[in-house]
C-alpha cells in the first residue's frame, strides 16, 4: 500500500500560518492591554433604590455572572471605566469615591490587580488574564445585597 | 430588633457582657417578647450541643493506634546514619553532576526563549495575597474564563454601620 | 514511653472527637490525631501542669486541624452552598425556632441529628461553634485561634447557632412526617 505523502506546499502553508499566529500572539503579549471595569450592585429587587440611576448590566456580563455561584438575581451597573495598561506601569482606576483599582501589566498575560476600598488595601491578586476573560471581586453589601468589581480584558 | 441587639443577646448568654451591660440587656429581655424568644432559641441550641461528642470513639484499637504513634516517634528520634568519608574524586563528581544538569537546563531555556520571541510564553501561576481579608476564597470557571474572588469585606460588624449601598458607592 | 502510652489510651477518644468535629472526615481525623500525639511527645517538656493534659492535647489537635483546613481552602473553590452561607446576613432575618427541636429525642438520635446538622455548616462557622461550645473558649481566644476579629467570631457563632436551630427543626419535621 502506497503511503500518502503530505504535499510539500500544504506543509509550507501550514508552517507559515503557524509562524504568523505565533508572531501575532507574541506581539500581543508585548502590547498594551485594554480593559473594561465595572462596579456592580447585586440584589433580588427588580429595580435600584429610589434616586439611584443604575442601569441593568449588559447581556454578556449578565450571562457570565449567571454562571457563577452567586445567589442574587439582578445586577445593576453603578459605574463603568474603559482603560489601557502599559507594560510595567500601574493604571489607577477610580470606580467610585470609595473604590479604586490599581492594575499592573506583568510578563505575558499576567496582571496584578489591587483593590482599594475606603483607602485600605482589600485584596491583591496576580493571575493570567487573556483577552475575553474576566476577574470578578465581590463581597456582601448591606441589606442582603452584594457589590462586585468586574475586570474584563477586551484586548 | 437590629443585628447588634441580636448579638448582645448572644453575648449575654455566653457571659461575654460586662456586668452593667448584662443587667441592662437582661431587663430589656424581660420586657421584650421577641428578644426573649430569640434568647430561648439560642439557649436551646446550646443545650442540644452540651455533651455532644462525649461518645465519639477513635475507630482503631488501642494497640494498633499506639503502634503507629510509637513507630513515628521512633522514626523521628532515630538519628540519620553519618555518611562515610568520601574520596576527593567522589566529592568533585558530586558537585559537577548537578551543576552540569543546571547548566544544561539554563542553556536549553535560553535557546527556547530566544526562539519563542522577546517575552516567551509563560504559564502564570495564580497568586493571591489577601490583604485586609483572610476569609477570601476563589472560584474558577475554566470554560467561561471567569475567576470569582469572594471577600468577606466589609467585616460583619462594619457592615452594620454602613447605610444602604454605602459599601463602595 | 509506657507512661506516654497510658496517656494516649486515656485521652485518644477526646482528641479524635475534636479532630472529627472539625474535619468531618474519619480518615483525616485519625491521621491528624496520630500527628497530634507525636507532636505531644515532642513537646512534652513544654507541658505545664497548670492546665490539664487533655486540654493541652486538644489545643494541639485544634491547631493541626486549622492548618489542614486552611490548606484545603486554598486548594479548592468553595461550593455554592458555602457561598450562600457566607453571603447575605440571612441569619438576621430567620424566624425564631420556638419549639425546642431536640425535646423528646433519645441521646443517640440527638447526636445523629447534630452530627448531620454540623456537617452542613461551612468550616468557619463550624469551627467557631466547636471552639466555643466544646472547648469553652471565650470570644477573644477564638478570634486569636482563628485569626479574625471578635466581631467576626460573634457573627459566625450567631449564624452557626441560628442555622443549627433551623436545621435541627427541619430534621425533626422531616422525621415526623
Amino acid at each position: 500500500m502506497r503511503a500518502k505523502l503530505i504535499p510539500a506546499t500544504g506543509l509550507l502553508w501550514l508552517t507559515t500560518a503557524l509562524a504568523l499566529l505565533a508572531g501575532g500572539e507574541l506581539r500581543t503579549q508585548g502590547a498594551d492591554m485594554k480593559f473594561q471595569a465595572f462596579l456592580l450592585w447585586g440584589t433580588d429587587a427588580s429595580k435600584p433604590p429610589e434616586g439611584k440611576d443604575y442601569k441593568p448590566v449588559s447581556a454578556d456580563i449578565q450571562k457570565k455572572l449567571k454562571e457563577l455561584p452567586l445567589k442574587w438575581t439582578n445586577w445593576f451597573e453603578v459605574n463603568r471605566k474603559d482603560f489601557a495598561v502599559v507594560q510595567g506601569t500601574v493604571s489607577d482606576v477610580a470606580m467610585s469615591d470609595k473604590c479604586q483599582l490599581k492594575v499592573t501589566k506583568l510578563a505575558g498575560f499576567e496582571v496584578e490587580v489591587l483593590l482599594i476600598g475606603k483607602g485600605k488595601e482589600v485584596v491583591k491578586r496576580k493571575q493570567s488574564l487573556p483577552t475575553g476573560e474576566m476577574l470578578v471581586l465581590g463581597g456582601n453589601a448591606p441589606n442582603a445585597t452584594a457589590w462586585l468589581v468586574v475586570l474584563k480584558r477586551i484586548e | 430588633m437590629d443585628y447588634n441587639a441580636q448579638l448582645k443577646l448572644q453575648a449575654l448568654l455566653d457571659g461575654e457582657l460586662p456586668e452593667d451591660e448584662a443587667s441592662e440587656v437582661a431587663k430589656w429581655v424581660a420586657q421584650d417578647r421577641e428578644a426573649a424568644a430569640l434568647l430561648e432559641e439560642l439557649r436551646n441550641t446550646r443545650g442540644a450541643l452540651a455533651g455532644f461528642g462525649a461518645e465519639v470513639r477513635l475507630p482503631e484499637s488501642r494497640q494498633f493506634f499506639w503502634s503507629k504513634v510509637e513507630r513515628e516517634i521512633q522514626r523521628l528520634e532515630t538519628p540519620a546514619p553519618k555518611p562515610a568519608r568520601e574520596s576527593y574524586l567522589a566529592m568533585v563528581r558530586r558537585f559537577l553532576v548537578p551543576a552540569s544538569a543546571v547548566a544544561a537546563v539554563v542553556i536549553a531555556g535560553l535557546m527556547l526563549n530566544r526562539s519563542a520571541g522577546p517575552s516567551g510564553l509563560t504559564v502564570a501561576a495564580e497568586i493571591e495575597s489577601a490583604l485586609a481579608d483572610s476569609g477570601a476564597f476563589t472560584y474558577r470557571d475554566y470554560s467561561a474564563g471567569t475567576t470569582l474572588v469572594w471577600l468577606s469585606y466589609p467585616a460583619d460588624n462594619e457592615a452594620a454601620e454602613i447605610d444602604e449601598m454605602g459599601t463602595f458607592e | 514511653m509506657a507512661a506516654f502510652e497510658e496517656l494516649v489510651a486515656r485521652h485518644r477518644d477526646r482528641v479524635y472527637a475534636r479532630a472529627y468535629s472539625m474535619m468531618r472526615n474519619e480518615e483525616e481525623a485519625v491521621d491528624l490525631s496520630q500527628e497530634a500525639w507525636v507532636k505531644g511527645w515532642q513537646r512534652l517538656r513544654q507541658f505545664h501542669s497548670q492546665s490539664s493534659f487533655g486540654t493541652w492535647m486538644t489545643r494541639i489537635i485544634i491547631n493541626l486541624c486549622l492548618d489542614q483546613l486552611r490548606k484545603h481552602k486554598r486548594q479548592r473553590a468553595e461550593s455554592i452552598e458555602a457561598m450562600d452561607e457566607e453571603s447575605g446576613g440571612v441569619e438576621r432575618q430567620m424566624p425564631v425556632v420556638s419549639v425546642n427541636p431536640t425535646a423528646g429525642l433519645e441521646r443517640g438520635e440527638l447526636r445523629q441529628r447534630i452530627d448531620q446538622a454540623l456537617g452542613q455548616l461551612s468550616y468557619e462557622h463550624r469551627m467557631s461553634l466547636v471552639l466555643h461550645e466544646f472547648e469553652d473558649m471565650e470570644y477573644k481566644e477564638i478570634a486569636s485561634t482563628m485569626g479574625c476579629s471578635i466581631g467576626t467570631v460573634m457573627s459566625r457563632l450567631f449564624y452557626a447557632r441560628r442555622k443549627l436551630a433551623v436545621l435541627l427543626s427541619d430534621l425533626k419535621n422531616r422525621d415526623s412526617v
